[in-house]
C-alpha cells in the first residue's frame, strides 16, 4: 500500500507556519520519504492535535517498518554474474539498457557490478523504500551464490 | 572510462568499463570475477616478461631466431593451441604450419570444436544470442552450469533480459537445467533434472518418446523422478522457442558423439512439432569459436589439419594424439595452452620429450618444462584483433594499455618467426 502527500496533508495543521522548515505539504512529502518525523511539527504534540497525530503515526507506521528491513550483499559470496543489476526494477527505471542484459554506465542505478562483485551504491532506489515500498525481493531470489540477503 | 571487450570467456561481454589511470587499471565496471581477473593478470608481476632459451633469459630477437631454427630444423612440428589468440594470429598459425609442412590443431578439437562440426553436419541452425534474448522463451542448460563457468550468459542474454517475445524477461521465459548434481545455475532454474551419470541419451529418448505421444509410467526416468520429468514436458509442449545451452557435461564424458547426435535428434524433432528449437555449445576459451571457424576458413578443415603434402589434408581418425603417439612430431610449438597440465599423462609425457616452443603470457606448467618460451602480450588488453563469440558473432578486441616494453602480440611474433624462415 502506498502513502500519498495528500493523505498525509489532510491530518496535518494546515497552518504553514513553517516551524518545520517547510510548509505543510512539503512537509508532508519528506513525512512520506522517510526525510522526516512527525515531532518535527510542533503543533502536532499539541493536546488539540492528537487524534490527528495518532492517526498520522498508524499510517506512517508501515513506512518506518521498511526502514528497519535492508539488504545486504555479501562480497566475498558474490561473483559479479549480473543478475541482481538486471533483474531489479529500480535498475531497470534507472537505465533502460539494463532492461535488455546490458550492463548500466551511470551511477543511478541500484546496484552495479564494480572489480568483480556487485555492489550497492543507491540503496535508497530500492523499491521496497519509500516511497514505493512495493515486497519486492527478486535479487535476493536469483542471486546464484546466496550473496544478498533481504531482512 | 573506456569501453572495451572481456576476454575472460567466448561470451566476450562488450559492455565493460574500465579506468585507466598512469597506463594502469584502476577500476573495473560490469565485468564478472573471471573476467576482472583476467585483466588483473595482465599486471600481474608473475606474468612472463622474458624469453628464455632452456630457463636461460635471451632477448626477443635471439628467441625468435632461435625459434625459427628450430623449426626449420625438424623433421616434423605439430602447431597447437590458439583458443586463447585472435582470428588474426590464428591465420599466421595455420600459415607457418603450412611453410613447415606441420600439422597443425587446435586445442578446440578436443573440445567444442568438435561439437560444432557434427552440429554444421547436421545442418543445425546456428542463432545469434540476440535472437534468444528476443524470442526465446525456454532456456535449458544441459550438462552446463553458466553461474560457475559463463557468470553473465544469464543476465545478459538468455534469462533476465526483456525481449520482444518475452517481456517480462525471466517471468517470461522457463528456465531447465539438467546435470548430474545440483548446481548453482539450478537454484534458480524452475525444472532441476538431476539426472544419473552418462544417462543423457535416456533421458533424451524419454523426452522425444512424450513429444511423440508415447508416454513412458516409469518410476523415475535416468534417474529423474517422473513427477519433475512430466513438469519439465508440459512446460516443453508449450513452449514457443527452446534453446539448449550444452557444456562440457555432454562432450566432456564417454562417447560424446553419441550424445551429442542424440541431441541434435531431440532439435530436430521439436522443430518437426513447430515448437522452434536451437542447440549452442558454451565454449569456454574465448576464441574457441575462432580456432574452428578460421581452421575451417583457411584451410577447408575444422582442426587436425596435415600440411605434409602440398595441399592440406584431413581425416576423421587423424588427430594430433594418434599422430602423436605414433611419434610422428619431434617438435611442437604451443600458443597460450598448456596441454602439460590439461591433456592424459600418456599424452603429456610424449609432448614433453618434444622439442617445445611456448608462447604465452603467463606461467604454465608447458611453458615451464618449454625449451625456448617467448611471451606475449595479453589480446584484448595489450593488443587488438577479432574474435568470436560462442554463438560464432564476429566480436572487434580492443588494445586499451600498451604492452610491457619489448612484448608482442603471439600475432606479431608468429609474423617475426615466419620471416625469419626465409
Ligand atoms: S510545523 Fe506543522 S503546521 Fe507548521 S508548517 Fe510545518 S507542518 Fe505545517
Ligand atoms: S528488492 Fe527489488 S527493487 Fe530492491 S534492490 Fe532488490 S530487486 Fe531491486
Ligand atoms: S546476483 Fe548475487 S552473485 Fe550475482 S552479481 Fe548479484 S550479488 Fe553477485
Ligand atoms: S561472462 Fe565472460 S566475457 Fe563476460 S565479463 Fe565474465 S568472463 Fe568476461
Amino acid at each position: 500500500m502506498k502513502v500519498t502527500p495528500l493523505e498525509i496533508y489532510k491530518l496535518l495543521p494546515q497552518t504553514n507556519c513553517k516551524e518545520c522548515g517547510e510548509t505543510c505539504m512539503s512537509f508532508a512529502v519528506k513525512l512520506t520519504l522517510g526525510e522526516a518525523k512527525l515531532e518535527d511539527c510542533p503543533l502536532l504534540t499539541k493536546e488539540e492535535y492528537k487524534e490527528n497525530y495518532e492517526k498520522l503515526k498508524e499510517i506512517l507506521k508501515p513506512l518506518t517498518e521498511a526502514f528497519e528491513t535492508g539488504l545486504r550483499l555479501d562480497e566475498e559470496k558474490c561473483t559479479g554474474c549480473g543478475n541482481c543489476v538486471i533483474v531489479c526494477p529500480a535498475n531497470v527505471a534507472a537505465e533502460k539498457e539494463v532492461a535488455r542484459g546490458t550492463g548500466p554506465k551511470g551511477d543511478e542505478v541500484v546496484f552495479r557490478v564494480e572489480n568483480g562483485v556487485s555492489k550497492i551504491i543507491n540503496l535508497q532506489r530500492c523499491r521496497r523504500f519509500p516511497p514505493d515500498r512495493i515486497n519486492c525481493r527478486v535479487c535476493e531470489e536469483y542471486c546464484y551464490t546466496r550473496a544478498i540477503e533481504i531482512f | 572510462m573506456i569501453r572495451t571487450v572481456c576476454t575472460g570467456c567466448s561470451l566476450l561481454c562488450d559492455d565493460v568499463y574500465v579506468k585507466i589511470e598512469n597506463g594502469k587499471i584502476t577500476n573495473i565496471w560490469n565485468a564478472c570475477l573471471l573476467g576482472v581477473e583476467k585483466i588483473k593478470s595482465s599486471f600481474s608481476k608473475q606474468r612472463l616478461f622474458h624469453p628464455t632459451l632452456n630457463g636461460r633469459k635471451i632477448s626477443m630477437e635471439e628467441a625468435i631466431e632461435n625459434a625459427a631454427d628450430v623449426l626449420l630444423n625438424s623433421r616434423k612440428t605439430l602447431i597447437y593451441g590458439f583458443t586463447n589468440s585472435s582470428n588474426e594470429a590464428i591465420e599466421k598459425g595455420v600459415e607457418l604450419a603450412e611453410n613447415l609442412r606441420g600439422f597443425f590443431d587446435t586445442t578446440s578439437s578436443l573440445c567444442h570444436g568438435y561439437s560444432l562440426n557434427l552440429a554444421s553436419r547436421e545442418k543445425l541452425s546456428n542463432p545469434s544470442l540476440e535472437e534468444v534474448l528476443d524470442f526465446s522463451d525456454h532456456i535449458i542448460y544441459w550438462g552446463a552450469n553458466p553461474a560457475e563457468s559463463h557468470h553473465r550468459h544469464a543476465s545478459k542474454f538468455t534469462v533476465f533480459p526483456r525481449g520482444k517475445n518475452v517481456p517480462e524477461g525471466i517471468e517470461s521465459r522457463v528456465l531447465t537445467s539438467v546435470d548430474v548434481r545440483q548446481t548453482k545455475t539450478m537454484r534458480i532454474s524452475k525444472h532441476k533434472l538431476v539426472i544419473e551419470y552418462g544417462r543423457d541419451v535416456e533421458l533424451i529418448e524419454a523426452i522425444m518418446s512424450e513429444l511423440k505421444g508415447k508416454s513412458l509410467s516409469k518410476g523415475n526416468i535416468a534417474g529423474v523422478p517422473l513427477k519433475d520429468f512430466i513438469g519439465f514436458i508440459n512446460d516443453l509442449k508449450n513452449s514457443n522457442y527452446v534453446s539448449i545451452f550444452y557444456g562440457l557435461g555432454v562432450i566432456g564424458t564417454n562417447n560424446p558423439a553419441q550424445k551429442l547426435k542424440k541431441l541434435f535428434q531431440l532439435v530436430k524433432e521439436l522443430n518437426n512439432q513447430q515448437i522452434k528449437c536451437i542447440a549452442l555449445p558454451m565454449s569456454g576459451h574465448y576464441n574457441m569459436v575462432g580456432a574452428y571457424k578460421v581452421t575451417l576458413m583457411k584451410t577447408g578443415f575444422p582442426y587436425a589439419v596435415d600440411f605434409s603434402n602440398n595441399s592440406p589434408r584431413h581425416s576423421e581418425n587423424v588427430n594430433f594424439i594418434s599422430q602423436l603417439l605414433k611419434g610422428k612430431f619431434d617438435t611442437m610449438l604451443v600458443v597460450g595452452s598448456d596441454p602439460l597440465s590439461s591433456l592424459p599423462r600418456k599424452v603429456a609425457q610424449k609432448i614433453s620429450k618434444l622439442r617445445l616452443i611456448v608462447l604465452d603470457h603467463s606461467p604454465s606448467l608447458t611453458a615451464s618444462k618449454s625449451n625456448i618460451t617467448i611471451p606475449v602480450a595479453f589480446t584484448g588488453i595489450e593488443a587488438g584483433g577479432a574474435a568470436y563469440r560462442m554463438d560464432g558473432k564476429k566480436v572487434e578486441l580492443t588494445k586499451i594499455v600498451d604492452p610491457p616494453e619489448n612484448i608482442y602480440s603471439d600475432e606479431e611474433v608468429l609474423i617475426k618467426i615466419i620471416e625469419n624462415l626465409k
